[in-house]
């Protein structure tokens, strides 16, 4: 097979938030960049929000993608254009001051504090249209803000990443993804996209990397031709798990993929006298905010087939219970997790092996997690609360004390939609990755996504690593023009 | 490895059938419909084709080992009757090693959200 050969100012590899941000800000600061994507171009509308058919055409390994370990983590990433930001929830939320501030303190981030971040959660919240529903939120969040009051403890609308405007009389949400907002600022500044292009292996000639050997597909006949594209600059954006894999299979391994880190999850169903689920209004947007942020309670998506996926095995004749899907939905419980996992490059085969611990404590709190959240539902009318373990019902408030104790190792199914840490930023000796994004064993490689993350912003990530890019970015630029 | 794959999806093709079929036999407490249930197996096979190829060989591999250690109790788990099938299921369900228990949990969730999805969406 030839090679083709491409040359470019900037190669940004991913088109995630963090890579999509930077192919945008250097395209308008009138840099040549070359955005590639592994996964295709493909509309918000390609397929039905959270459905089984956008999992195929979106997901890495069609969202059946899990870490190793005595309990597995069902993970998903993006692999489209747009990266996570077309099939996440686009909840949207600062960190706290004293999360990002101990950051600095703690991994030796230069000039870095919630006070400087400030500008660029500001420009985030308007590129992005940053806003709440404007006609109140749906009866599953009202049914979380009724049980929250009800405890005494606080809850919050999240504000989302979407543009909500008036047609035909009715409020009509629309998703702000990467591929509406941020890439068509980058196409309309001159920048070039490739998607369907998986790159295999960087080269590097001593400390700078000089090209990127990649293979192209063409969608249409399935054919692959290689392409080898040499650059001055490198951002890599393709997210916690692949980021790492890549400059590992390059031969940059030093701190790379040894601290990932994960919101761990579990989520069961709740059934009610009175209709909660409501699909017009997307994903209930009420998170309780009493624990945050070592626990985030809510609720999620609660289509007929979602529901099934989360109830458990073991509701009999559940087909007939998901008549009344109405009357329920899934709730979840999120927690900053206390493991350190790590991604190496398997043998043979293009994947990454992903090991992740989960921790005694993790078990033990998303334990207490259930037993509040279940406690919360169960003040707020709940008829019925699935168990998390094995779907069975659980009668009162003393089946939930016994899940408050911790849950097994084994059997309830844990699984995340937040990776990070994998390649952390800081001038600390544990941080492969400068203050400012740019890889230390390399003179021209900067990262732009999760990785980067020291830990755990205790939040929905979106928010917090479009606002990192764009402080990297800024900074890149100055020390670009001086 | 990618050779691998084709030969293990002959191989296991009939225990991730019979799977989904005791899978969806339980969802819906009856039969459930014949082309719903070929179906939902012909989508399941896809994805786990889909998946990264070290999670897909695993998966394939249980899957036609769980179809093979039915001989244990006198035939495949794919040539068993319904009843048969869905106590050497059970089996695997409450089996000392994590990764059977696993193996039926994801059977359990991924066959009743593609027969879900296909009735509600087609997919």
């Amino acid at each position: 097979m030839r090679t083709q050969s491409l040359d470019t100012q900037v190669l940004v590899i991913g088109s995630g938030p963090g890579g999509a941000c930077a192919a945008a800000r250097l395209a308008e600061e009138g840099w040549d960049v070359l955005l590639l994507e592994e996964g295709e171009d493909l509309p918000l509308e390609s397929a039905p929000a959270y459905s089984f058919e956008e999992m195929k055409q979106k997901y890495r390994g069609g969202g059946l993608t899990t870490t190793l370990g005595t309990t597995n983590v069902t993970y998903v990433e993006g692999k489209c254009v747009g990266g996570g930001s077309e099939i996440n929830s686009g909840l949207y939320h600062r960190p706290r001051s004293e999360t990002m501030n101990g950051w600095a303190r703690e991994y030796q981030i230069d000039h870095f504090s919630m006070e400087r971040l400030k500008p660029y959660f500001e420009r985030v919240e308007e590129d992005h249209h940053i806003s709440t529903w404007p006609q109140g939120v749906g009866p599953a969040s009202r049914m979380l803000r009724k049980g929250a009051k009800n405890m005494g403890w606080s809850s919050q609308e999240v504000p989302r990443f979407f543009k909500y405007e008036q047609h035909q009389g009715a409020w009509v949400g629309k998703r702000q993804s990467m591929r509406v907002t941020l890439i068509p600022r980058f196409r309309a500044a001159g920048g070039q996209l490739l998607p369907n292009t998986r790159v295999r292996k960087l080269e590097f000639d001593q400390r700078r990397a000089v090209a990127a050997l990649a293979t192209t597909r063409d969608p249409n006949t399935g054919r692959c031709k290689k392409i080898r594209i040499q650059f001055q600059h490198l951002f890599l954006a393709c997210g916690a798990i692949q980021t790492p894999m890549l400059l590992q299979k390059s031969g940059i391994s030093r701190g790379i993929g040894e601290r990932l880190q994960l919101h761990p999850m579990v989520r069961f169903a709740a059934r009610f006298d009175e209709d909660i689920n409501d699909l017009a209004h997307g994903v209930p947007v009420e998170q309780i905010d009493e624990f945050k942020p070592a626990m985030t309670l809510g609720c999620s998506y609660s289509s007929k087939p979602h529901l099934a996926l989360w109830m458990g095995p073991s509701v009999p004749n559940r087909k007939a219970k998901l008549e009344d899907w109405k009357k329920m939905a899934v709730f979840y419980v999120a927690v900053v997790g206390g493991g350190k996992g790590s991604i190496k490059p398997l043998p043979l085969i293009d994947e990454p092996l992903v090991r992740f611990p989960v921790l005694p404590t993790d078990l033990a709190r998303l334990g207490r997690g259930v037993q509040r959240l279940g406690r919360l539902l169960l003040a707020a009318g709940a008829q019925e609360i699935y168990s998390p373990i094995d779907g069975e019902p659980l009668n009162g408030a003393e089946a939930l004390d016994d899940l408050g104790l911790g849950l097994p190792a084994t059997g309830p199914a844990v699984s995340t939609i937040h990776l990070f840490s994998s390649c952390p930023m800081g001038e600390s000796d544990v941080c492969p990755v400068d203050s400012w994004g740019k890889l230390k064993e390399s003179s021209n490689v900067w990262i732009s996504d999760a990785s980067l993350m020291p830990s755990s912003p205790g939040v929905n990530p979106q928010g917090t690593l479009l606002a990192m890019a764009h402080r990297n970015i800024d900074h890149f630029l100055n020390t670009q023009s001086s | 490895m990618t050779l691998l794959r084709p030969i293990l999806l002959r191989t296991a093709r009939p225990g991730l059938k019979s799977l989904v079929r005791c899978v969806l036999e339980r969802e819906c407490e009856a039969s459930p419909p014949q082309d719903l249930c070929e179906a939902s197996s012909e989508a399941l096979e896809e994805r786990i084709v889909g998946m990264p190829t070290h999670l897909s060989i695993g998966m394939l591999g249980l899957t036609a080992l769980f179809d093979a250690s039915g001989l244990i109790r006198g035939k495949r788990a794919s040539r068993m009757d319904q009843a048969q099938c869905e106590q050497w299921m059970e089996s695997w369900r409450h089996a000392p090693l994590g990764p059977a228990r696993d193996f039926i949990l994801f059977y359990d969730k991924m066959a009743a959200f593609a027969f879900h999805s296909i009735e509600e969406e087609g997919a």
